[in-house]
């Protein structure tokens, strides 16, 4: 945390007041991560520390033109495609920025906690792993370095972020093949390949069709498979183009594909007083309905 | 939310800013109010731990609604907002 400090000194009572309120039995993955962290950033560190400053910055901007409006700046996937995902340049600092918030931020953090925690072990030995947008790789690393794990695919709509996760993944020493394709997940994959557990995190509010994108998941989910659905409510970035303002939102969706919620979990924005209000990463486990099981 | 009373901004100066900010601050943080009454118009509003995120963009909302003003920080680095000046320049005299 050196680097964020010096590259944003005034963070520090946040950072101060994060960590202070983490469960100390998460002290040894929280020190895994920042490893992690560390060997991606490489002597980039201060570079990547500005950029996370960079990106909460235009968190900050964002949220406070909708708080004014009530209405997300950018309304279309093609608008963000052309502004974020096809620019190479600040697609790398919002995934540099994204990296560290992984570590900084207390619903990235716990969503990262209850990956490990609770979807990890539910997984059998011989699993195949999807993942929907492995951009910084962390998620997908923790995977990978599980000898349980069969083998790993990504799909990715951003050529760049394809790159990044290709050299995050080498960086984390993940030696094992990983297959990564450019897929819009709203359009049918082109792969035919079926999967025991499947990652989207953060991602369905960033498409044209979180229905569409579920039920292409839902096409490749195995009969036994495990869906992890991370879903932020009540939370914005620049490159949404829809909110989530209950849980229930994202539990009817999963419903209306044939789905059925196993868990569900909230990491708070707020750690300290758990208000939904102030947002939270909403985290679900879901599989095949039992009367829709091929 | 906390509640701002509305104020016309040509009677407000910086003084009745920074006792706006901070009456603002007390009642939305009361568990801050000692060090928010300490407040300094230079002072870094994020670093003295007086605001997060949350809290600043209640603060804007409630400063536009009292002074009529858009307080735009869309091209502005974060140094020029987080004090209590920096905000008096672009909601007042914006």
């Amino acid at each position: 945390m050196t680097a964020v400090l010096s590259a944003w000194p005034q963070h520090a009572s946040f950072l101060e007041r994060h960590f202070n309120s983490c469960d100390e039995h998460d002290a040894s993955f929280i020190n895994t991560l920042a490893g992690e962290v560390l060997a991606l950033a490489g002597d980039e560190l201060e570079a990547f520390a500005g950029d996370y400053r960079w990106m909460c910055t235009l968190f900050l901007k964002h949220e406070l033109i909708y708080r004014r409006s009530r209405q997300l700046r950018h309304a279309g996937s093609d608008e963000i495609r052309s502004l974020y995902y096809d620019n190479a340049t600040d697609m790398a600092r919002y995934m540099h920025g994204l990296l560290v918030s992984q570590l900084t931020w207390p619903q990235h953090l716990g969503a990262q906690l209850i990956f490990k925690r609770h979807f990890l072990p539910r997984l059998g030995a011989g699993y195949r792993y999807l993942e929907i947008g492995p951009g910084h790789g962390v998620t997908m690393a923790v995977v990978g370095a599980d000898t349980r794990c069969a083998s790993l695919t990504g799909y990715d709509i951003s050529p760049a972020s394809i790159i990044l996760t290709r050299d995050a993944l080498a960086r984390l020493g993940v030696t094992r093949k990983v297959d990564l394709h450019l897929q819009d997940i709203c359009a049918a994959p082109v792969h035919d390949a079926r999967f025991d557990a499947i990652c989207i995190s953060q991602v369905l509010e960033l498409v044209s069709s979180p229905a569409a994108a579920i039920a292409h998941l839902v096409d490749v989910l195995d009969r036994d498979g495990l869906l992890f659905v991370n879903a932020p409510v009540e939370m914005r970035a620049p490159d949404h183009i829809r909110v989530w303002h209950d849980s229930a939102e994202v539990d009817a969706l999963l419903t209306s594909a044939g789905l059925e919620v196993e868990a569900r979990y909230k990491a708070h924005v707020d750690q300290v007083n758990h208000d939904d209000r102030q947002g939270y990463s909403y985290l679900v486990l879901a599989r095949r309905a039992t009367d829709s099981r091929p | 939310m906390a509640r701002v009373e509305s104020l016309s901004k040509r009677a407000m100066d910086l003084d009745t800013f920074l006792r706006t900010v901070i009456d603002f601050l007390s009642e939305a943080r009361p568990d801050l109010t000692a060090r928010i009454a300490q407040l300094e118009v230079d002072e870094d509003m994020f670093e003295a731990g007086a605001v997060d995120s949350a809290t600043f963009l209640d603060l804007c909302l409630a400063l536009e609604a009292r002074t009529g003003s858009i307080i735009d920080i869309t091209e502005l680095e974060p140094e020029q907002f987080s004090t209590i000046r920096g905000l008096f320049d672009v909601t007042v005299t914006a």
